[in-house]
């Protein structure tokens, strides 16, 4: 409990700083302040905490209800999905794609989720392991339709597309807010009413089933609550890796493994993970800013070398 | 209130093939009721039946007279605890979290474990001798350690009967009765399987001897345990005589490379 109030505390005082460090020097007298630190620099710490919570929750539920530590929630191919519904829309409408690249990712990642679904269910085995192969099928299947599209298409597609699944903030703006925080807000909480069922599961699902937990609905339930928070992420804010890896992680050595202080430890660790990687971001090289999703693969990566390292 | 297992004429089948074939038996009261028969008896077979993890053909079980199959596995949870063979050994949470889970059937969404619950899990925790492991982590435990906990998570369930497979499974002698032993004092009625005759015949006041999915012989240890069945079901040559000590049927198996 102390550990997770503490964690609390050092999420909102890293929220203050963040607002304002960055390439621009700025002073409170300036009349720019209210400009760069509300309309520019809030919308952007307040995108990085929501991706970082989201992805850390989703995959510390996923790692859970698949009993795989090695499970994220990209696992279901919602980057490739997401790719593909980018790179369509930036072939066929050139430079007017902005406004709609977030919806057409957001529908190619509900794409990728329903064929890895259908095949789970149809699966005469269903279990864990069919899920976990057909969302790789389906991500290999679906990247090799981007890359085919891209590789018929102009080069100027091609760069927007390997840009956006770098994954940025760097178009946070407040009415993305108004979608992305209660889908990440309504989703943890109702991952955390389930809490006790989802710590049954550790015991197996025969297991958990003799105690009176609907073992497959829950798991169906997660899955679904995980999509959808993983698509909407992903759709604003493209592909960043390894947060929802990693985070979890952490927070079962630091805190608890048990699924309440799971869930709120990943939420609180993912947000302050993710609000000083976009510090990195845009404050590294001066004026020019590096995709947030090559920052957490590169700090993921040698994360998990150095835990291998260590055993 | 006496607990009373009324399992009547159970017919269990899987993938085409008939794993129980009409079987009847009641159990009365508290104390262990022990399965012993050979492999693929089908002695898993029918606990699972009885806990549902596993479609019944046809037949019926009554658990002090209400069918089980009735209710739903939330209501079925609140009445019977399982503690199914280990599997969970690397399971991290704490020895607290894993005994809370005992309360999962009991407690809705929004509720919280209460001052009642927590003394529950003390008192339970003080009679399995767990009081001190409270904080530890359970895959970092022994396996009798282990088992410890998981029986003390099913009666934190408050079941009116306790379910276990082989719960003497990987233990060492020590453990092997000091769990039997401590089963056998127990409020709850316990069904279980288990491999050792021996063990049954010390500790169960009921056995039920499973042969291809039939009983072949169910009563007290006196009864069952004889020459002429164990040797007809396990094809081996024995000699039943009596344990000086407790003064139960003692099975002594003949060495077979020796004929008789």
């Amino acid at each position: 409990m102390a550990k997770l109030f503490i964690s609390t505390l050092l999420l909102l005082l890293s929220i203050t700083s963040a607002v304002f460090i960055g390439p621009a020097e700025i002073s409170f007298d300036s009349p720019l302040w209210q400009t760069l630190i509300i309309d520019i620099r809030l919308p952007r710490v307040l995108l990085a905490l929501f991706c970082g919570a989201g992805l850390a929750v989703c995959g510390a539920v996923l790692q859970n209800v698949t009993g795989n530590s090695l499970a994220e929630p990209y696992l279901f191919g919602v980057v490739a999905g997401a790719g593909l519904g980018a790179t369509i829309v930036s072939i066929l409408l050139q430079d007017q794609a902005a406004f709609l690249l977030p919806i057409a990712a957001f529908i190619g990642a509900l794409l990728a989720v329903s064929l890895v679904a259908i095949m789970a269910v149809s699966s005469r085995q269903g279990g864990i392991a069919t899920l976990i192969l057909s969302g790789v099928a389906v991500s290999f299947m679906l990247s090799s339709i981007s890359q085919f599209l891209l590789f018929s298409a102009d080069p100027f597609a091609s760069v927007q597309v390997m840009f956006w699944l770098m994954g940025s903030l760097a178009r946070a703006e407040l009415w993305q807010l108004a979608w992305i925080a209660p889908v990440v807000l309504i989703g943890t909480i109702l991952v955390l009413l389930v809490h006790r069922q989802l710590d049954a599961l550790v015991l197996g699902d025969e297991q958990a089933a003799a105690l009176g937990v609907p073992v497959i609905k829950l798991r169906l339930l997660m899955l679904t609550i995980c999509a959808a928070i993983t698509a909407t992420l992903v759709a604003y804010c493209g592909g960043i890796a390894f947060v929802g890896l990693m985070i979890p992680h952490i927070v079962r050595r630091l805190i608890a493994a048990s699924t309440a202080y799971l869930i709120i430890g990943s939420a609180v660790f993912g947000a302050i993970f993710m609000v000083w990687v976009d510090v990195l971001a845009r404050s590294l090289f001066g004026g020019q800013e590096i995709p947030v999703g090559v920052i957490t693969s590169v700090i993921g990566s040698l994360f998990f070398l150095g835990l291998m390292y260590k055993k | 209130m006496q607990t009373q297992l009324d399992v009547h004429k159970l017919s269990v089948c899987a993938d085409n093939k008939q794993i129980l074939s009409e079987l009847s038996f009641t159990t009365h009261g508290q104390g262990i009721t022990a399965i012993v028969g050979p492999n693929g008896a089908g002695k898993t077979s029918l606990l699972r039946a009885i806990y549902g993890a596993m479609p019944v053909q046809s037949g019926q079980i009554l658990l002090s007279g209400e069918p089980l199959t009735a209710l739903t596995p939330r209501q079925k949870a609140k009445k019977l605890a399982v503690v199914t063979q280990n599997n969970v050994y690397d399971a991290h949470l704490t020895v607290e979290a894993m005994l809370k889970l005992g309360r999962v059937p009991h407690l809705s969404l929004l509720s919280r474990i209460g001052k009642k619950e927590l003394a529950l899990i003390e008192s339970t925790m003080a009679l399995l001798q767990i009081t001190a492991l409270r904080s530890r982590d359970f895959a970092g435990l022994s396996g009798g350690e282990q088992q410890r906990v998981l029986i003390a998570r099913a009666l934190i369930q408050e079941p009116e009967l306790l379910i276990l497979d082989e719960p003497c499974n990987h233990l060492d002698i020590h453990y092997q009765h000091q769990i039997l032993a401590l089963l056998k004092q127990l409020d709850v009625a316990v069904l279980m399987t288990i491999h050792d005759l021996n063990l049954a015949a010390q500790y169960a006041h009921q056995v039920i001897l499973l042969n291809n999915g039939c009983i072949e012989a169910a009563g007290t240890a006196e009864n069952v345990l004889n020459k002429h069945t164990i040797e007809g079901v396990f094809k081996l040559a024995v000699h039943v005589d009596r344990h000086p000590l407790t003064g139960a049927p003692y099975v002594f198996y003949k060495n077979q490379c020796e004929g008789n």
